[in-house]
């Protein structure tokens, strides 16, 4: 237990601009180590995204729970928060000064870039994925629907991750 | 104090409970109610996201964490953080108690597969969007492709290649901080 507090302190504090690289990061940690089946991570995945509250937060409660039970869940979900908060009350006192710093944007492009790589792979793995079902051209049609479709509704992200449970539920089942 | 800290709590716990779609899709409301209560002055807003965007963990807890030290200090970051998170693990805890039995049900497991499909698509769209800001100085494509292959091959952890790249934008955002200082 103490193995899965350092992890999720770790990938908390490297989890820098926004949820999303907590994707990858928590794949690693826990499906490449074998810790976690990938198609148990994905159902997860899909779950957090489709449940308020922000999904890095989401996937941590679920691994921890997986892991260690309730105890787990909590645990891991105030490990993963813990690095934020100290930082953050560690700034606190200087960010007035952070609004018209223009090298502050700056700072962060290497990282940016390394975001995006990371993203490309979560991408990847997640394609490699879903094209393993069985039903892969039924899959490939309904992307390739989603793809289209989106830039139209793209205000209500949610609302693409309503009709993709209802079109599963009626086609991938 | 004590109501403070309860109203901060109260907030954050039906943020959390009512917004769907991750950190950034609530800051425009966040913005509006904060502001709104007195609890965040308009042009403070801009450093708040700023640094919250910048530091670790989710955005949108970065900013109940802002928010709450902003209206009480330490305790009212707790109560924000606290209030904003609690929705998340009792949502998740109810459905990971049951996960594995409904997961044999048919349309569920369809469904679930439905929502990764589209999940897919969102990512697609994010990276679309994340790439946007590095198009100005596109040099960086190659550190996006140093990345891939590195983590991608298993040659590099990707925490650790996010520590290195943490430390490297640092030193170049000193080095050119100075240079434009001159």
């Amino acid at each position: 237990m103490i193995s899965l507090i350092i992890q999720f302190l770790i990938i908390g504090m490297l989890t820098m601009g926004g949820g999303l690289v907590a994707i990858p990061l928590l794949y690693q940690a826990f499906v490449v180590s074998g810790k976690l089946s990938e198609s148990l991570f994905y159902s997860m995945l899909s779950v957090s995204e489709s449940t308020p509250g922000p999904i890095a937060i989401n996937l941590a409660t679920f691994i921890g729970y997986e892991s260690f039970g309730i105890l787990g869940s909590v645990l891991a979900t105030y490990a993963f928060v813990l690095p934020s908060i100290v930082v953050l009350w560690t700034l606190f006192p200087f960010y007035k000064k952070f609004k018209n710093v223009i090298g502050v944007k700056h700072m962060m492009l290497f990282l940016k870039a390394s975001i995006l790589g990371l993203v490309l792979i979560t991408i990847l793995n997640l394609f490699s994925s879903i094209y393993q079902e069985s039903s892969i051209f039924v899959m490939l049609a309904i992307q390739l629907f989603f793809f289209i479709l989106y830039p139209m509704i793209k205000k209500y992200p949610q609302a693409l991750l309503a009709l993709g449970a209802f079109v599963g539920a009626l086609l991938l089942r | 104090m004590i109501k403070k800290l309860l109203l901060l709590f109260r907030f954050f716990f039906l943020l959390g409970l009512f917004t769907f779609g991750g950190g950034l899709a609530m800051l425009p409301f966040i913005k509006k109610q904060a502001v709104l209560k007195g609890w965040v002055e308009e042009e403070g807003w801009d450093g708040l996201v700023t640094l919250a965007q910048l530091s670790p963990g989710a955005i949108a807890v970065n900013c109940a964490n802002l928010i709450g030290y902003q209206v009480a200090g330490k305790k009212g970051s707790i109560a924000a953080i606290f209030g904003m998170t609690l929705p998340s693990i009792l949502v998740i805890l109810i459905i990971a108690l049951v996960l594995n039995d409904i997961l044999l049900i048919p349309a569920i497991a369809g469904a679930l597969k439905g929502i990764l499909i589209a999940v897919s698509v969102l990512f697609v769209y994010s990276f679309i969007d994340l790439s946007k800001p590095l198009l100005v100085e596109s040099w960086l494509f190659v550190w996006v492709a140093v990345t891939f292959v590195l983590v991608f091959l298993n040659i590099l952890n990707p925490l650790l290649m996010m520590a290195i790249s943490l430390f490297i934008s640092i030193i170049y955002g000193y080095i050119l901080k100075g240079y434009v200082n001159k």
